[in-house]
């Protein structure tokens, strides 16, 4: 299905008619078909004039039989006597009999049209695209794709033609096709599945329509313009290579864009591009077909038994067998597994490795790719008998390993696997599978020396006893089966994830039984974001299976939403937003697109929880707002940074508010004390190791890929931790002691460091500008702990300044009012004096160590005295604190009620 | 040259429905026959298939069940050929009935204009 080959397709001036055509498979394709108002009303009047003739026919059929009936029940005495009569009944003249033989013709008639209307349906002649086949002259080698039109499609090409000639164009152009074509059924639900609104888009094509008209009025004598020649050419070419009977409407919809700039535009404006038509169209097609095939399949499961024997009655019975293991093949008769979609090119290369004299074959690939599917797809084809020789008349069947080795010693669980395996070999008509094969593999009997389980299968295999098809995850492929026995016996076939287009048809192919699980709709942008999305948050599975979950979450989303608000009955993708936060947790906002209008108002979210710091500030959102809108290189981190300053002026304190306010919440914060991270080897601490210790770090951020990482005072680590640093800033991914990949494309880096905290004191006070300060760190200080190729990564150095004393009040402020907060919830007041407030905030504050110390003394001198005095009773609720002008503490008593 | 088109068409139209009425006997006793022929054998392959008689046939000398031992291979073989005798008789049958069926297609136009003629002159 391959639609991207209509690029090749070169468009010339037709010499030998008027318009233009293609070469295509050694054929000239060209469109010639008169249009003309007269002949589309003549041709309409045949039309109802052959209807009307089928109408009289099927009476006159009707009649004859009611008149032969007739005929039976006036003769039924006679016929009594004489049954063999009614064979010469046409002997004797009789007006009933007559009229009954006449109609008679008209039912062969209608036998010998409608099997004629059968065959018309095929329209394209496939047998004349051979490139094989010389051609004498230019004449023979063109081809009028005109012919090969469904009825449908030329009736809407007919109609586009009226349509041009009621506004005044004599051309038909592709919009007003475009236009026509939007009243019919098919083209109307491919839209609503691309949940388009329908009624805008008809308002823009008619605002061009009625455009076009008034710039168009120049006379051509030609019925259907070059551009929508182009377009039907290009649609018989596609609907040439889907090997279809005739060029459909879908066919021409999906090249109506790209010929026409006006449509193009409206297109753009409504959200779709080429992928999402094609895919969508494919949709449709992809549906007709798992109909088709599903009769077809369900036809010939018919022939396959139903039961353990197979067809030529020479299997055994297998009563050990059935007990450990379920029957592929008979659950796919009795149509219980999924119906498998693309993946012929996985099923022929295990018919390749069996026949190539391989017993046992082991599909590897990540967690989610389909190993399950592909196998049921090959239950599905045994079934149909549509399998080479050796699989023909054969049952698939799964040991399930698990009731294998449950409540038995592996000494038991051995013999059990070889009355299996002996039944198998002996019964002849059976074929393994093993899932999980890896869990074969470490049960023994006795001592370390002795067989494991995996090593009685790969015996059996080395000696041709069985076929046995088996799968394991990559993971415990390498770990586990690789350099075994079991690894040796079987052939591996390495099954790769779908790409996002193949992922978005095999979600397609499952719509139909989800929307009729749960009774509703399913939209494409909901398709199309699961598969996004997954792939962008959910890590640990691969395509198609976690987009599938994930819709499958969505539609449950939506199914529960539909309950509370009855009109609203189709899952969208807004769905998949929620479905997706609900699984990783992160908030909603974040996944869907809004995050632009929360990045504008950065600043103001910043401040109302730091104070001062203005120009940090800035720079932080200034930076992050940059990051979003120059459309980031998608693998490296959202943004890093690295925050310079003395202690306590708000490093730690910015990091949160940037957690708080993007990821939503300050437990997206993964914090890393550097200065743990001193030793060399503290770095297995942080990654993990090949025993299966876990990293903080990257456990951290493969749990939560969004995350904001803060590494503080970073100066203090080992250099070959930072040197860690460097691949993760700039690829955005880290690999772990188990060899995984993290990636860290959605977290926020942010560093802190102290160094040069005297220098920066001793520069603003000197007033030097902020930039010359920062200079002057790159420069010098910050090389004397770090390389300056780690300096140059982060994507901004931020400088801090020393509080002054206005911050500190402003910050004392925001402190008492925490603790208002505290007492409000107990129902006590709290007033503060203004001086009394600055008396605190001077004594609080220490140009070394900045705003710390401040909370420290907030604890001693108003928290510690309010606890004493709720502890001894003196403040009930509705009592107010007092902080007086010289920062005393004092109880008012609220009035007796 | 809009009328002479509009005549040529309608020309065009009447010469088309006359000439499915000419073709309608041709095609009865050519592609029509072919095609119905087709069917008849296809619909005689499934019972084939669903019978399982080449399958049957094909194993004749193989023992049923796994039993290698003389008096399995003994049992198996009369069975079997009693089976094949069975399966044999009942795609006879349908063999017959698709031919007579053929036949009737043949006949059918002739069979309708004695008929008729019979009526008429009787």
């Amino acid at each position: 299905m391959d639609i991207q080959q209509n690029e090749k397709i070169e468009f010339v001036q037709d010499s030998g008619g008027k318009g233009k055509g293609a070469w295509f498979l050694g054929r000239f394709l060209y469109w010639d078909k008169t249009i003309k108002k007269s002949l589309i009303v003549l041709e309409r009047t045949n039309q109802q004039v052959n209807k009307i003739l089928s109408f009289f026919s099927f009476l006159i059929i009707f009649a004859g039989w009611a008149m032969f009936a007739l005929w039976i029940f006036l003769h039924q005495s006679e016929l009594l006597a004489n049954p063999l009569m009614i064979l010469f009944s046409w002997v004797e003249s009789d007006i009933l009999i007559s009229f009954f033989l006449i109609s008679l013709w008209f039912d062969l008639f209608l036998i010998y049209k409608n099997r004629a209307k059968i065959a018309a349906a095929k329209k394209i002649n496939y047998k004349l695209f051979n490139t094989e086949k010389k051609f004498r002259n230019d004449s023979v080698r063109r081809y009028n794709v005109a012919k090969s039109f469904s009825d449908e499609a030329l009736k809407v090409l007919d109609d586009a033609f009226l349509l041009a000639g009621k506004l005044g164009t004599k051309q038909v152009e592709i919009i007003h096709f475009f236009r026509t074509a939007l009243k019919t059924k098919e083209v109307q639900s491919l839209f609503i599945r691309l949940n388009v609104d329908a009624k805008r888009m008809i308002e823009m094509v008619d605002r061009q329509l009625v455009k076009s008209a008034s710039t168009n009025k120049s006379v051509v004598e030609e019925d259907i313009s070059g551009n929508l020649q182009e377009v039907l050419v290009l649609a018989f070419t596609n609907a040439f290579s889907l090997n279809q009977k005739s060029v459909d409407l879908l066919n021409i919809i999906i090249f109506c864009y790209s010929h026409d700039k006006n449509l193009a535009e409206i297109m753009y404006d409504l959200e779709l591009d080429d992928d999402k038509m094609i895919n969508a169209v494919e949709w449709f097609r992809v549906n007709k077909k798992l109909m088709e095939r599903y009769h077809e399949y369900r036809r010939s499961a018919l022939f396959k038994p139903g039961s353990g024997m197979n067809r030529s009655y020479t299997a055994i019975a297998t009563p050990s067998l059935d007990h450990f293991s379920r029957d592929l093949t008979l659950r796919a008769k009795s149509g219980e597994l999924d119906l498998c979609v693309g993946r012929n090119k996985e099923i022929t290369a295990i018919f390749e490795a069996l026949t190539g004299g391989h017993n046992g074959v082991l599909l590897v690939s990540p967690t989610g790719v389909g190993k399950s599917t592909i196998i049921g797809g090959l239950a599905q084809m045994m079934v149909e008998e549509n399998v080479p020789t050796f699989l023909k008349d054969k049952r698939l069947v799964e040991i399930e390993v698990s009731k294998l080795i449950s409540g038995a010693d592996p000494s038991a669980a051995e013999a059990r696997l070889l009355d299996c395996i002996n039944e198998a070999s002996r019964s002849g008509n059976i074929i393994l599978y093993i899932d999980n094969i890896e869990n074969l593999i470490g049960i023994s009997a006795g001592s370390k020396e002795s067989l494991d389980l995996s090593d009685v299968l790969a015996e059996s295999l080395n000696r041709k006893k069985i076929l046995c098809l088996a799968s394991a995850t990559t993971e415990n492929y390498s770990r586990f089966i690789e350099n075994k026995s079991l690894g040796e016996a079987m052939t591996t076939i390495g099954i790769k994830e779908s790409d996002v287009n193949s992922a978005i048809q095999i979600l397609e192919s499952r719509v139909g039984f989800l929307e009729s699980k749960y009774d509703i709709y399913i939209v494409y942008s909901a398709i199309e974001q699961a598969v996004k999305m997954s792939m962008r948050y959910l890590h640990d599975k691969a395509l198609p299976l976690k987009a599938i979950n994930l819709l499958e979450k969505a539609v449950m989303i939506a199914v529960a939403a539909s309950k509370n608000n009855p009109e609203r009955s189709f899952c969208s993708k807004e769905d998949v937003s929620l479905a997706i936060s609900e699984i990783t947790g992160i908030p909603t906002s974040k996944v869907g697109v809004d995050e632009g209008q929360k990045l504008l108002h950065l600043e103001n979210e910043i401040h109302e929880r730091l104070i001062g710091q203005d120009e940090a500030v800035k720079a932080v959102s200034a930076s992050l707002r940059r990051a979003r809108a120059a459309m980031k290189d998608s693998r490296r981190p959202i943004a890093s940074f690295l925050f310079l300053g003395p202690t306590g002026v708000g490093k730690t304190e910015l990091a949160k508010a940037v957690s708080q306010i993007y990821f939503g919440s300050e437990d997206y914060l993964v914090r890393l004390d550097m200065s743990e991270y001193q030793q060399a080897d503290s770095i297995r601490k942080m990654i993990g190791d090949v025993d299966g210790t876990l990293g903080y770090l990257t456990e951290a951020v493969r749990k939560k890929p969004f995350s904001l990482v803060l590494l503080d005072e970073i100066e203090k680590a080992n250099p070959d931790i930072l040197n860690l640093f460097l691949q993760l800033l700039d690829d955005g991914r880290l690999t772990d002691g188990q060899g995984r990949t993290i990636s860290f494309a959605e977290s926020i880096i942010i560093a802190t460091s102290n160094i040069g905290a005297i220098f920066i004191q001793d520069q603003i006070k000197a007033k030097t500008s902020l930039n010359l300060i920062k200079q002057e760190l790159i420069d010098n200080q910050l090389r004397e702990h770090m390389r300056p190729e780690l300096i140059n990564r982060f994507d901004g150095i931020i400088v801090f300044k020393p509080l002054d004393e206005e911050n500190i009040f402003t910050i004392t402020t925001l402190m008492l009012k925490k603790i208002k907060k505290m007492l409000a919830d107990k129902g006590i007041g709290l007033k503060a004096d203004k001086d009394g407030v600055m008396i605190l905030a001077k004594a609080g504050y220490d140009p070394k160590f900045g705003a710390r110390p401040l909370r420290r003394l907030l604890q001693e001198r108003v928290e510690d005295v309010i606890a004493n005095k709720l502890l001894a009773g003196e403040l009930k609720r509705r009592d107010q604190v007092i902080i007086d002008n010289k920062a005393e503490i004092s109880v008012e008593e609220a009035e007796e009620l | 040259m809009l009328r002479h088109n509009f005549l040529t068409y309608s020309g065009k139209i009447v010469l088309q429905t006359l000439g499915e009425i000419i073709y309608f006997p041709l095609w009865w006793y050519s592609v029509g026959f072919i095609e119905t022929l087709k069917k008849e054998l296809n619909f005689l392959r499934n019972q084939e298939q669903s019978l399982g008689f080449s399958i049957w046939m094909k194993n004749l000398f193989v023992p049923m069940y796994g039993q290698y031992d003389i008096a399995g291979r003994i049992i198996s073989f009369i069975i079997r050929f009693l089976q094949i005798i069975f399966r044999g008789l009942v795609l006879l049958i349908w063999l017959g009935i698709l031919i007579i069926g053929a036949m009737l297609w043949l006949a059918l136009p002739f069979f309708l204009i004695i008929a008729l003629f019979f009526q008429i002159n009787s």
